[in-house]
Order: C-alpha cells, then structure tokens, then sequence
C-alpha cells in the first residue's frame, strides 16, 4: 500500500491541523461483521441499530450506504472501491447520513458524487457539509415561478420558456444535441448571477472533460459546480450523484440566491440503481426497473422549486430578507429510438413541468438546436416571461404551428393560392431564424429583436439561406447604433411603442443597407 | 439467501417458551447444549441429508442420556428431526442462551484486553457495565496483545473500543481524511 512519493494531502502542516482537530474517544458503537461481498455490495450480520440510508465505516477508509434492513442482516452498497473488503471484517455505524460539503467555495470546482474534489485544485475548504437526502420545502414555503431563466435559445426562449424554479426536462435520443443545449444554458447564465450545477451521470470522461473544457473557455466554469460519477465509477456513485448535485444546489436556493442544475442524464442513474436493486435482491418490476424508481426521481426533482422570502428569512435566521430563492432543474434522459413512452420516460415526463424534445430527423436536417416545438411544452413558464418576449414571441409559435400544418404541401408551392404560400415561406424562415450555433447565446434583447423581424415580415423578401447572415448583421447594426436602447431592454424586459418605434426604424434603416 | 441463524430463531423461540412455561429453563439448556455438541461433531454432520438414516435414529443420536425420547425435549427433535433442520442446532443453542440470558435480565460481555484483567479490575468493569446497561453482567475475559493496550467491550450489538489499536485506527483515518 505505501509508496514512495507524497501525495498532496501529506503536508506538514495539514497533517498538524488534523491532529489538532482530532478527538478521540471510546465511544460505544453498534458493530457487525461483513458474510459476503459481491459486485459493490455487502451483507453484513448484526448492526442491529442501524438507520435506513446510515453510512457504515467499513476498513480501509471506505463507507457504505444501507439500503437493505432484513431481519438477521444488512445490505449495504459500498461508495467506491470494493476490492480491497474481505468476509469476517467488521463494520460499524456512525449514525450520520451521506453528507456532501455545500458552499460558494464549490464554484469553479470539479467534484466527485461524495464531494471531494477531482480537478487537482486543492482542498475545497468548505465550510458546511449537507445530507444529500433532504425533504424538499412543504406548499407553504413556495412561490410560484414568475420570473425567467434565459437559456440564450431562441427557439426556447420564444417558445418553451423556462422559470426559474421550473424542472423543464430535455429529452431526445443519442447524438440529439442534449447536453449541448444544457452547456449553452449554463454559459447563458455567466453574467445573470444565476449559480449552475452540472452533474454528470454514467457519461465517458473523455466527455466530461470537454465539457469542463468549453465552460472554463466561454467563461461560465467560475459559477459552476461540476458533479462526477463517470462510466467508469461504481454504480453506487452514480446513483448518490444528483443527490449530492441537488444538496449544493439547495445552498443557494435557500440563502435567497437563484441556481440552475442539470442531471446529465438520470436514464443513467435509473440503470445504475436498476442494478444496486436487483443486486440487492429487491423484486425487479417493468423494464426489470425496481418499484421505486418513481419515487427515486420525483424526490430529486421535487427538490427544485421556487422558495419564498419567509423561507428564506426563516432558514438563513433573519440574516437574508425579501428574497426569493430558487433550484431550477434541467433533467436530461435518453430515449431509445425516440420511443418516449418507456418507463423512466414516461416518468420523468410526468414529473417535470414541461419538456422539450430533441428530434434526429430534425436534428440531420440541420435545424440544430434539433427542437420539436410542436410537442415540446413548458407548463408554468409562460408565466415567467419577460415582457417583451411574451408580447412578441406569439408570432413565431404560430408561423410554426401553421408552418406543420401545411409543410407536406410545400413541395407544390407554385400550385398553392398566395395565403397558403405566404405562410409556407414564413413558417420556412422563421424555422431558420430558429437555428442556433453552440456557444453563442442570445440575450432577450437580440432575441426580441430576431423576433420582430420575422414576425413583422422583414425576413419575408430574403431567400431563406441568407436569414441567419441578415439576423447576426442585424445584431451588429443595433449594437453598434442603439447600445443604450438594447442594455435597457436586457435590464427591464419591457415593450412599448418607443421601443417599438426604434426596432423599426432601425430595420427599415438596415435592410436598405442591404449589408449582410 | 436465508441465514442459519434466520431459519434457527423459530425453533429456539418455540424452545424458548415452552421451556419459560414449565420452569425447565436450565434443564432445556443443559440438553441443547448436548444436542448442538453432537450435531456440530464432523461425523454426525454428514448423516442429516443422508436419505439412509431415518429421523428416529437422527433423535436417538442427539438426544441426551436421561431424557426420554417422548419428553417435551424429545418431541422438539422429532420436529427438527422431520424437517430435517437438526444441522441447526448449535444456532437454536445460541439463541436459546440469548432468549435466557434476555428473560435473566443478564447480558454476556465478552472483554478482550491487552493483558489479563485481574480480579479487582473484572469487578470494577463489572460494576460499571452493569450500571450503564442495567443488567447483571456475565464477562467472558480474552486477551489479544495485539490491542497494544486498553479494553474492548463487546456487548454483540454495541462494541466500546478503548484499545490503543482502535484509536490509531482512529487517527490514522482521520489523517486520510
């Protein structure tokens, strides 16, 4: 076991500190041996006070979760390495649940699903450590959603808003542009102050790391926090994971301050507890998923919520008054060939407020983000838009909507009376108006401003492959001559005949100059 | 997977109570005792899945001299015997012992030291244990030497260690963390 080099935790005065804050004791404790350890989980005889949910002390510095009280033993699922665990050790209780640490310290950080830290950036110097399984705020303490969170889409900004304190699920298939909507959520949130959690659920960390990667280069990695329990770590982990995403996240909801978290992907952590239960010998149910896997996702997900000032006065002890605090969830899942009525599908589908799916043929048709407005929904979060959006958006939803309807018609467009034409050739550019590059997020101004364009017919003369040169040029020529106005609308979200006046002038102004 | 101890308790609680009834506690102990020594003997371990040997014969072997094979302890081999659960005595001895200790209001304290308790201190911890626990206390002394020094009390469920190994661990652990 020893070996010749140091590692970083053996420096003198750290390992002063520890003795120092080291109190020994012989206290009493309830004890049991291991009778058989199999696959990360252990039985383990006697233990008779143990809780549900206790970590138990196993040698060689490792725990384990009990999830299984029987009569005569416990099965425990052991948090990590399991090799080095032999029949006849002994195991003891220690009366407390998993705890994670929780903090600001957290932010920029890359951390394990027990919280410690995997970036190489030293100790966190947490101040307060949290239980990863907590009952989340009853019906009094909430409030309801009524203010935004900008993903700096467009298509889901306009149509499928978010709130903050919203669980909007994204859901689509492999290779559908899933996480990469959630990363451009995250980034959109660099100047908003909103804190963001990425947990990161059974995915290769070759992935991992390039998602840590564009955060710290766009920007966005020193307000958040990264969770860990890759392909590669115990199933254990990658169950315990978004728990202990949703504990940090907790922090700051309720000390008053907003968050965003996003599961990546709990279809994963249903996989991964699907195998500590059969391995636990829990009757397997549909899809071979134990009965409670329900219950395993709407407990985390009912985590996220939006909290009241009184919530937050009472839980910061009078310290942090007249604010709201907020958790808002972002799960992912992972459909298998866009079938959404299997099991956690179903289920998590139930639980969020609202879903937006990612198609492949979409997708390959090169409409990316690959959204389906037709059967994406947000249910609370049209309540949370900002003003302008609200007032402009309608358009756009509509132009869609209208765009389906008769998409099958479009390749006889020459045949088609002018309604129907002048219909298929705005739903054809505002579905172009809808694509995004990655990494770039739009503020509300510049989206209310693609908007208007569009719904106003300013798009309506451009061949379509030229309507997202026009929209960037656009940009540009309002950033660079009404800054002020632009800045205004970011801050306060309102809509009136000046500002009205202003978008179409400049409009008319460029599309004269014709440059883009 | 059920456990020897799991399938065992019926069978010592059914002992247990008749044994309570009759006022035959020590008598059933001394018995069970004699049973679970012949059924733990490599010999006899062989025969109880051995279609040959026939459940009569399997209680005749247990049973101990004295007692009748149609006395209340004879009949509870017949049962065992019939089920063909006798491989389970030495499990049924213990718990029975647990059930009696338990109705004695006595618990079996099994104190290992570093090195040999004399009497003054076997009394002091007797003394000390039985107000903490508020039974009367049956000690069962050990000596390890690789405790280094201090005690550990091992009272089944609960284990107080106040050895020097266990508060290296301690610190050793702490320094990991």
């Amino acid at each position: 076991m020893s070996s010749t080099t140091l590692n970083p935790s053996e420096i003198s005065e750290l390992i002063k500190s520890r003795i120092e804050q080291f109190k020994l004791g012989a206290e009493a404790r309830n004890e049991g041996t291991i009778i058989s350890v199999s696959d990360g989980i252990v039985r383990i005889h006697g233990l008779a006070d143990v809780m549900q949910g206790e970590m138990i002390e196993l040698p060689g510095n490792s725990f384990a979760l009990a999830l299984n009280l029987e009569r005569d033993s416990v099965g425990a699922v052991v948090l990590g390495e399991y090799q080095h665990l032999r029949e006849g050790d002994t195991a003891k209780t220690t009366g407390r649940i998993l705890e994670v640490p929780v903090g600001p310290e957290l932010l920029g950080r890359v951390v394990d699903a027990l919280g410690n830290p995997i970036d190489g950036k030293g100790p966190l110097n947490a101040k307060l450590n949290a239980p990863i399984e907590k009952v989340a705020p009853g019906v009094i303490w909430r409030k309801s959603v009524d203010q935004p969170l900008q993903t700096g889409y467009k298509s889901v900004d306009a149509m499928i808003p978010v709130g903050r304190g919203q669980r909007e699920l994204i859901i689509g298939d492999r290779q559908t542009g899933k996480t990469a909507l959630a990363i451009d959520a995250i980034i959109a949130q660099k100047d908003s102050g909103i804190k963001c959690i990425y947990v990161a659920i059974g995915q290769k960390r070759s992935s991992i790391a390039n998602v840590v990667r564009k955060l710290d280069e766009n920007g966005a990695l020193a307000n958040t926090i990264i969770v860990v329990a890759s392909a590669s770590e115990s199933a254990a982990l990658q169950y315990v994971a978004p728990y202990s995403g949703c504990a940090m996240g907790e922090y700051f909801r309720d000390r008053g301050q907003d968050a965003l978290i996003v599961y990546d992907d709990l279809s994963k952590q249903a996989v991964a507890y699907r195998q500590i239960s059969l391995l636990l010998k829990r009757p397997p149910g549909r899809e071979a998923y134990p009965g409670d896997v329900f219950y395993l996702h709407s407990r985390l997900l009912e985590r996220a919520s939006r909290v009241s000032e009184e919530y937050v006065e009472k839980f910061t002890n009078g310290e942090v008054k007249g604010k709201t605090g907020s958790l808002t969830a972002l799960p992912i899942i992972e459909t298998q060939g866009g079938d959404v009525s299997a099991f956690v599908p179903t289920n998590v589908i139930s639980i969020t407020d609202g879903q937006i799916f990612l198609e492949t043929d979409l997708f390959n048709a090169g409409i990316r983000p690959a959204v389906n407005a037709g059967i994406s929904v947000s249910r609370v979060g049209g309540a949370a838009q900002t003003k302008i959006v609200k007032k402009l958006s309608g358009g756009v939803k509509l132009a869609l909507a209208q765009f389906r309807e008769l998409a099958a018609f479009a390749q006889f467009a020459s045949d088609l009376d002018p309604v129907t034409r002048a219909q298929l050739d705005r739903g054809q550019r505002v579905t172009e108006l809808m694509k995004q590059k990655q990494y770039s997020p739009l503020s509300i101004a510049e989206l209310a401003l693609s908007v208007y364009a569009a719904e106003q017919g300013y798009l309506d003369d451009l061949p379509v492959n030229q309507v997202l040169a026009f929209e960037k040029g656009l940009h540009a020529f309002m950033h660079q001559n009404h800054a002020d106005l632009m800045k205004t609308i970011v801050a306060t979200g309102n809509w009136d005949k000046d500002i009205e006046a202003t978008f179409k002038a400049s409009l008319d102004e460029y599309k004269k100059t014709g440059s883009w | 997977m059920a456990q020897a101890i799991t399938l065992a308790r019926p069978y010592a609680r059914a002992a247990f109570e008749v044994a309570h009834a009759a006022g035959t506690l020590d008598a059933w102990s001394q018995a069970l005792a004699f049973a679970a020594a012949v059924a733990k003997d490599p010999r006899v371990a062989g025969l109880g899945n051995d279609p040959r040997v026939l459940p009569a014969q399997l209680v005749a072997l247990h049973l101990p001299t004295g007692v009748a094979a149609d006395a209340p302890f004879g009949q509870f081999l017949v049962e065992m015997a019939e089920q063909r659960r006798l491989a389970l005595l030495p499990e049924v001895a213990e718990l029975f012992e647990a059930f009696k200790r338990e109705s004695e209001s006595q618990l079996l304290v099994k104190v290992t030291s570093a090195m040999a308790l004399d009497a003054t201190q076997a009394e002091q911890l007797k003394a000390s244990l039985k107000r903490r626990f508020k039974r009367e206390i049956e000690l069962d002394t050990r000596v390890d030497a690789s405790l280094l020094a201090g005690v550990v009390i091992d009272t089944g469920a609960e284990v107080i260690d106040g050895s020097a190994r266990g508060r290296l661990a301690q610190l050793a652990s702490a320094l990991a963390h």
